[in-house]
């Protein structure tokens, strides 16, 4: 799960263009300031590229948090 | 089918019927009706007829009781953003000359406050004999705000007669929709497309289904239409692009109305999503604010859409309008020919509000009647169909919310010091609209800039990217060459 961690961590500073971003399990998109429809897309395909893996749209709907990301991609690893 | 002319009207009281889903939480018709009725008490008890009553739009449901309650009482709607900037909520709450302020969330910070603000949950529960008022035709329903050019947001009073006229063309809309009927409202409440929404299920005493605010709203449109089964739905084509990677997942039997508006509507996005709804109607409405929600609207056939530029036809107007093309000179076109579109009849508004350099400039009187300039340039077929192929000025629409790039521009030069700014429009990969501000010379802080203008304009407005060029180009003429500078920036890089 660290590794999941960091990378996530370096998608979410990269997409959000901030090389301070700190990511949390509880945190949602209305905690990131850019966070919005646009970035969303982006971030879930590079997430997508970076752990070669693919989210369905129901699994989209379904997570409410970082959290809920997070262990989305370790169970499809 | 609800008589269309009783506008207002008083929701339904059925105990047995959900009226609203918030949040997964349903509310029937009583307890609206009840929330309605206690709503009506408070402005009745103020002696309030033909005033306007600012309501701080929240995904409550004494949102839409308020709704109901301040037409029920012949009074004038303003829905208010908690999240514009303050200038541009004192200058809604000045313009519309708002005296009483309602509100559901826990706080509302403002700048000047109204004469008095009520917290809707902590209002008395007293209940009222229920008869609605009557309001004239020319008594104000609704007032939306808008972008203005000057930089001052610019207010469209939208009458009871207007609404009535629009309410009019319903029944020729051929929607057989009845209480079994669950609606969509996915609109911010300061969006005409909103009213619509809000309308319809109640008419028809259907349930609506809101869309929380939160900053990824198409993930949850999909949950709402997939998991309740949702058959009625109006959506800007942009929510749907975002959807477009999935639409091989996406099975939607149970839609039976799918109304793409707010923005052009693609014609590959459109037979793309058809698919995904495969037993929809599907319906473009086409209609500036200023000519009441919708007023030239198109049920596409099952296959052969017609479209120019790849965008869906927009159809032929409703039977309260008409429409006209336009050239420079103010002469009628030749069928087949381009122009601009213009519009008149009782779902057109009379003016803006206290703005009389903006009434000359968008209306104009045509063989003795008065006419909407839409600003949209389009043709008709020999069908009759109108074609929408653009704007005609630099208004540009992102998510649905009609924006004047000047505004943008004007409020950019004043952080900026005066520095020369152009806003352009581009499209981001999904093909949705964003905003590119190019910039002469430097910026010096682009973090303070972001800041400030946060402070001036809705998120919407912000633009999504910043360029700096050493100078602006010039035309013969003398003025900033955007022609070249669109040619430059945006179009090369393609």
């Amino acid at each position: 799960m660290e590794d999941i961690i960091i990378k996530t961590r370096d998608i979410f500073r990269e997409i959000f263009n901030d090389s301070s971003l700190e990511i949390t399990r509880e945190m949602t998109a209305n905690d990131v300031d850019k966070w919005d429809s646009l970035t969303h897309l982006t971030m879930i395909a590079k997430t997508e590229a970076v752990f070669g893996i693919k989210f369905k749209l129901k699994e989209l709907v379904k997570m409410k948090n970082v959290g809920d990301m997070l262990d989305k991609i370790q169970e499809k690893l | 089918m609800p008589s269309m002319f009783d506008f207002p009207f008083i929701p339904s009281n059925d105990r047995e019927a959900d009226a609203l889903c918030i949040e997964d939480k349903f509310y029937r018709y009583d307890f609206l009706f009840n929330r309605f009725s206690c709503i009506m008490h408070e402005i009745r008890s103020r002696e309030m007829q033909g005033k306007s009553i600012g309501l701080v739009a929240s995904d409550s449901y004494d949102t839409y009781a308020a709704i109901l309650a301040i037409w029920a009482t012949g009074n004038t709607y303003v829905p208010i953003n908690p999240y514009l900037p303050s200038d541009r909520i004192d200058s809604i709450i000045s313009q519309a000359g708002i005296e009483l302020l309602f509100y559901s969330i826990d706080e509302v910070s403002l700048g000047k406050e109204p004469k008095e603000t009520l917290q809707l949950g902590k209002m008395n529960t007293m209940c009222e004999d229920i008869i609605a008022k009557n309001p004239e035709d020319n008594d104000i329903a609704y007032i939306l705000f808008t972008s203005g050019s000057t930089g001052t947001p610019k207010g469209v009073p939208v009458s009871y007669g207007n609404v009535r006229s629009f309410l009019r063309n319903l029944p020729e809309m051929g929607y057989e929709l009845s209480s079994r009927d669950r609606f969509l409202q996915m609109f911010d409440l300061s969006f005409d497309l909103s009213i619509v929404s809000i309308l319809a299920p109640f008419l028809f005493k259907g349930c609506l289904f809101t869309v929380p605010n939160n900053n990824i709203k198409y993930t949850e449109i999909y949950r709402l239409l997939e998991e309740y089964e949702i058959s009625f739905a109006i959506v800007v084509p942009s929510v749907i692009a975002y959807l477009k990677p999935y639409f091989e997942d996406i099975d939607l039997p149970h839609m039976r109305y799918m109304c793409l508006s707010g923005e052009a509507v693609p014609y590959d996005l459109t037979v793309e999503w058809k698919k995904c709804c495969p037993n929809a109607v599907f319906q473009n409405l086409y209609g500036p604010s200023e000519a009441t929600i919708y007023c030239v609207t198109y049920t596409m056939p099952e296959e052969k859409i017609p479209a120019a530029n790849g965008i869906v036809c927009i159809g032929k107007a409703t039977k309260e309008i008409d429409c006209i093309i336009i050239d420079e000179n103010n002469k009628e076109v030749d069928q087949g020919e381009k122009g601009e579109l213009i519009l008149h009849g009782k779902q057109v508004i009379q003016s803006y509000l206290n703005n009389q350099e903006k009434d000359k400039e968008a209306f104009l009187e045509f063989e003795s009647k008065r006419y909407y300039r839409s600003g949209d340039i389009c043709y008709q077929d020999e069908n009759g169909l109108y074609f929408y192929l653009g704007r005609k000025d630099y208004q540009v629409k992102i998510q649905g919310f009609r924006i004047e790039l000047s505004e943008i521009e004007y409020h950019l030069s004043v952080s900026l010091n005066k520095q020369r700014v152009v806003a352009l429009a581009d499209l981001d990969k999904t093909g949705n609209a964003k905003i590119i501000a190019i910039v002469e010379g430097k910026i010096k802080d682009k973090d303070k800039l972001i800041a400030d203008l946060k402070k001036k304009m809705p998120y919407y407005m912000i633009p999504s990217e910043f360029r700096e060029i050493p100078s602006f180009p010039l035309n013969n003429n003398g003025k900033i060459d955007r022609k070249s500078i669109q040619k430059s920036q945006i179009d090369n890089e393609k």
